[in-house]
């Protein structure tokens, strides 16, 4: 039996907003870090394709951003919130600390310091953070990069151009965390026992009635049920990827920490066994989203 | 009633996508008005306004190493306690 978790409009937002932002990662970082990731300007063709499609994606995450962002407002205005556990936009104080609780709660347990698992709605609270934080990096990768594309229309860099820098230092040192989080988003939905290999939830819209009682137990009742047949996995395999994951975000926390400062040419690292390997896999693993992504997808549409 | 979304909020994005695309030409940063150029600050201020701009971009920078740092650290700790609840929650769904 399964429910139905996302609606067509989701799906696409995740789609499109995801692809856009794991290519945009993929044509930014070699900018960021030529040293190490110099071989990806030679997968594009040259450093002037790559920075030629750092501007295409960036004008599909743009419209995603517009055109998804005012969708999802409407429709909330006009349908109200449906199944979903968020109420008054998140803004309430109420609703934060619900969130907060559930944080708190939710470690609480996994640490076996508490004996129940708290009970959740249709997102829990490390959705319902993502679902806030990834549109406001979105937006600060989108204004600072337009800055950086059209510099001579902004009065505060032709008045001064030693700020362009400090534009440019936001956007690279967001652009790092948005790297940290896909890496970490994809480990924790996809790579974890009873998903590997995939978690098809984001590109059918439906999740099985079986694990949402288990993780969403307060959404059930709410959900609409959906034909289709829900996929075991138990693949020891995924113990393998997870582990590979782990020891890349590791080994990518140590990056900021051989980042020097060189003044207007921003936060520099110098040639670095275990900054290669961790941009390198990084970088590597991004690819292999962005293709598995794009299957799942198409797969999504027929199911 | 969401045809009707569908187009605002279409006929948004492509207001919101319209400075851009119109100026698609400078995509490529060779032909495109890239960098403004230190030349093109009066001589007698550049001087002035080098040394501030300096002390700015050593702000942000700093701030930024240390956000990162501490940010790394953090989705590592969160990652591998997410990656163990789901290992949890697996043995409970399995049951
Ligand atoms: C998820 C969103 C994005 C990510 C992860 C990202 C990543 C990056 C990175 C890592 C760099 C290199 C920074 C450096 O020089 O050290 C960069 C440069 C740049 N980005 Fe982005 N970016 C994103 C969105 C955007 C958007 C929306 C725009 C435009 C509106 C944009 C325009 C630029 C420009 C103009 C540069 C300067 C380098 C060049 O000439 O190509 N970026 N980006
Ligand atoms: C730039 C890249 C990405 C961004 C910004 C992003 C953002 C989000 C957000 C905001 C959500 C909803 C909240 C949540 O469930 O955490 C979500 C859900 C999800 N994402 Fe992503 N995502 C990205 C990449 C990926 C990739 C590469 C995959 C897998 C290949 C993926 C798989 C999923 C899945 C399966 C869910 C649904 C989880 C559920 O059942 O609620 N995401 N994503």
């Amino acid at each position: 039996m399964m429910l139905k978790r996302f609606s067509w409009h989701q799906r696409l937002a995740h789609f499109v907003g995801s692809v856009s932002g794991m290519m945009l990662l993929i044509t930014g970082l070699p900018i960021m870090f030529p040293e190490h990731l110099g071989w990806v300007f030679g997968i594009f063709g040259g450093s002037t394709v790559t920075m030629f499609l750092h501007r295409v994606f960036a004008v599909i995450l743009i419209f995603s951003f517009a055109y998804f962002g005012t969708y999802f407002v409407l429709e909330r205005i006009v349908r109200g919130r449906g199944d979903s556990n968020i109420k008054n936009f998140g803004l309430s104080a109420e609703f934060i600390s619900e969130v907060v609780a559930g944080a708190v709660r939710d470690i609480l347990w996994t640490l076996g310091l508490r004996r129940e698992r708290p009970k959740f709605g249709k997102y829990d609270w490390i959705m319902v953070s993502d679902i806030y934080l990834l549109p406001v990096l979105a937006f600060i990768e989108i204004i600072t990069g337009t800055i950086m594309w059209f510099p001579r229309s902004f009065d505060f860099v032709t008045s001064n151009p030693g700020l362009f820098f400090v534009v440019r230092t936001i956007h690279a040192g967001v652009a790092f965390f948005l790297l940290l989080f896909v890496l970490a988003h994809a480990g924790i939905l996809h790579l974890t026992p009873g998903n590997f290999p995939i978690n098809m939830s984001i590109f059918s819209g439906k999740i099985s009635r079986r694990k949402a009682e288990v993780e969403h137990e307060k959404w059930v009742e709410v959900a609409e049920e959906v034909e289709g047949e829900e996929k075991k996995s138990s693949s020891k395999l995924c113990y393998v990827f997870g582990a590979i994951t782990i020891v890349n975000l590791i080994a990518l926390a140590y990056v900021p920490f051989a980042m020097r400062n060189e003044w207007l040419a921003g936060l520099r690292v110098s040639g670095d066994g275990i900054v290669t390997f961790a941009l390198g896999l990084g970088v590597v693993t991004l690819i292999v989203y962005v293709i598995a992504s794009v299957i799942a997808f198409v797969k999504g549409i027929k199911s | 009633m969401s045809r009707a979304i569908v187009a605002v909020a279409f006929v948004v994005a492509l207001i919101a996508l319209y400075p851009y695309v119109s100026n698609i030409s400078t995509a490529s940063s060779l032909k495109g008005s890239y960098v403004f150029k230190w030349s093109e600050i009066p001589i007698e201020k550049r001087g002035t306004l080098y040394e501030e701009s300096l002390k700015t971009v050593t702000k942000f920078n700093n701030a930024v190493k240390v956000l990162l740092e501490i940010a790394g650290i953090f989705v590592v700790i969160l990652t591998v306690i997410e990656y163990y609840k789901y290992y949890k929650i697996h043995k409970e769904e399995v049951e």
